[in-house]
């Protein structure tokens, strides 16, 4: 049996699954050559606040993979994982999506945008009536965003938060 | 006493005998007992793990976590926890051989040249018969003395973790009182046979060698089992059921394991959240539940591997890990893949293990009413092939079938694959 499964069939069908040639490539500002490099999220923020930060290994196609554990400000036990997956262009970043999605049990997740959310350049949530997870791609930084405790609290306002923070960077950056 | 001419011979002896009695009347002091017919012997050390090389005739190589190291030798004087003198045994490289632990002994006065010495308790270790030990120039010789474990118990209670003391005693100079020397605590592991990948063997220093820090569960969740198979299913069930853990019913995302590469098992996250709650959560997936039922079972001593069946398959409603109901996941009926604790070669009829689910035992597992059951040294399926749908009566024990529909979209869809490509052969390295 072992033999007759192939890893890139395998992929090519989580593309299809996530509508993949849709949106690879496109950014929603700047264009596919946009690259910020040394991203990294603040110890504090409105949404969320720094416990632990980690650099994780990269695979080929990300520089740098940052995993932050946060909890919520307001002091109710909460965490939730943040991976910031700096790629080396969206191209990557949005391979990167696929390389993250794949080792999800869920064969598909929906897109943000259907859950009220928009973020990034592509994005897709969790299924529910609450996004407990969220996964995004601006530009080249991918950001993977769960809730690790149960319970009914999503992860939409973090995932704007993040978001911005990456725009503004970017935003500096742009001339004039 | 230091300073005093440690004197032998059947007159001293005699001597000794008699100011023994004397002191035992309490017509004497200590002191003053201690003045003809003793000596200030110390324990200074004692190494359980003193051939790094051999697990056979010692304990084994273990460190505490990714960070700390097990120093040898593993006790020394001043310590007093357990804890802080640990060491681990495996059952079936010890079986039969002699077992031996090593001892450093000081005195303060270089006429000493002999002295006996025992200890009693100990537990599993068993008591230290008496010995006489050689000393010179105030030092034990040779620097670390052998005691050879004669009344040890490994192994009698299979898979163990036992807090052990030993009361050590001595007499030399011609006593012939028997004199508490000290009191040592020590933390003793026992494990089936050596620990498998991803856990080694390697010189002290490596980062994959048995953690205590994992022992100290692992050695809990299958105490008192005896072989492979019953210690992997005592890990999957505790697992499953009693470590607080539930299931990403909103993506089914791996937790446990850093991406992009899901290459390694964040152990000490885990270890984090079964101390205390924090780590990375109490949400996993299938890759987290067969990463953890891997990497505990294999520390005591099983050959598991976390391997891959799919891809894209339809299910059967089961009991997910941490709810209370058979359904589906909250993203569906189908799952891309599904990752496991496997043994073998991860075929059709290799057993496996898997935490993350309980599966309807009963005759149409396709259907309520649903009767539960630990997915525990169940075969993969016991019917690669058979035409679908399946009749009912269904009276096989056999994975797939009872996970996935009655159909080709599920039964026929379901297959092994094999370990992720980055997971060192479904063995995650730990840090």
């Amino acid at each position: 049996m072992s033999e007759k499964f192939s890893e890139e069939a395998y992929r090519e069908r989580v593309k299809q699954n996530y509508d993949f040639y849709q949106w690879a490539g496109h950014t929603t500002e700047g264009d596919r050559n946009v690259k910020i490099s040394g991203f990294f999220l603040p110890s504090t923020a409105t949404a969320f606040q720094v416990v632990e930060k980690e650099e994780l290994t990269p695979s080929s196609r990300q520089n740098r993979v940052t995993r932050y554990v946060c909890v919520s400000p307001t002091g109710d036990n909460r965490r939730i994982i943040t991976t910031v997956f700096e790629c080396g262009s969206v191209d990557e970043a949005h391979e990167t999506l696929i390389d993250v999605v794949m080792t999800y049990m869920a064969p598909k997740l929906p897109k943000c945008e259907t859950k009220n959310l928009t973020v990034g350049d592509v994005c897709f949530g969790s299924h529910g009536t609450l996004n407990l997870s969220v996964i995004f791609a601006r530009f080249n930084i991918l950001s993977e965003i769960k809730s690790a405790t149960p319970g009914p609290t999503s992860v939409d306002e973090i995932a704007r938060v993040v978001d911005s923070l990456i725009l503004n960077q970017y935003r500096t950056i742009q001339p004039g | 006493m230091s300073t005093q001419k440690c004197r032998q011979g059947c007159l001293h002896t005699l001597f000794c005998l008699l100011l023994g009695v004397l002191r035992r009347l309490h017509v004497i002091s200590r002191n003053f007992y201690r003045r003809y017919c003793s000596c200030g012997l110390r324990l200074v050390a004692i190494s359980f793990n003193h051939d790094s090389a051999s697990l056979s005739g010692d304990a084994m190589n273990i460190r505490k976590n990714f960070t700390q190291t097990v120093a040898v030798p593993e006790w020394t004087a001043g310590e007093t926890l357990p804890a802080d003198s640990p060491a681990a045994y495996a059952i079936r490289e010890t079986q039969g051989r002699t077992i031996t632990i090593k001892a450093k002994f000081m005195v303060s006065s270089n006429s000493v040249t002999k002295a006996q010495v025992r200890a009693c308790g100990g537990g599993v270790l068993g008591q230290l018969d008496p010995q006489t030990i050689t000393l010179a120039n105030g030092v034990s010789v040779p620097e670390f003395v052998s005691f050879e474990l004669r009344d040890h118990l490994i192994g009698a209670d299979g898979i163990n973790v036992e807090d052990v003391t030993w009361e050590w005693e001595f007499r030399c100079c011609g006593g012939c009182k028997w004199e508490p020397l000290a009191t040592t605590r020590h933390r003793i592991y026992t494990v089936l046979e050596e620990p498998n990948l991803p856990w080694t063997q390697q010189p002290a220093s490596d980062t994959q060698n048995p953690w205590t820090d994992a022992l100290d569960y692992a050695c809990v969740w299958a105490a008192g089992q005896q072989n492979e198979i019953d210690a992997a299913t005592a890990i999957t069930k505790q697992v499953n059921a009693n470590l607080g853990l539930v299931y990403d019913n909103a993506s089914g995302a791996p937790f446990y394991e850093p991406q992009p590469l899901c290459d390694k098992f964040e152990l000490t996250q885990f270890l984090a959240y079964l101390r205390n709650g924090t780590g990375l959560g109490n949400i996993v997936n299938c890759m987290d539940c067969a990463t953890i039922t891997t990497t505990f079972s294999n520390l005591v001593g099983c050959d598991l591997h976390a391997s891959k069946m799919g891809s894209g398959f339809a299910l059967t409603p089961f009991r997910g890990i941490g709810s209370a109901i058979f359904a589906c996941p909250g993203f569906g009926c189908s799952f891309s893949y599904h990752e496991v604790a496997w043994t073998g070669s991860h075929g059709n009829a290799d057993p496996l293990f898997d935490a993350c689910l309980r599966v309807d035992n009963d005759t149409n597992p396709w259907a309520p009413p649903h009767s539960e059951s630990f997915c525990v040294n169940i075969v993969f399926s016991t019917n690669p092939g058979a035409p679908l749908p399946f009749a009912v009566p269904f009276n096989a024990q056999s994975y797939k079938e009872r996970l996935c529909t009655n159909d080709a979209a599920g039964i026929g869809s379901c297959n092994p694959i094999g370990p992720w490509p980055t997971s060192s052969n479904g063995r995650r390295p730990v840090k």
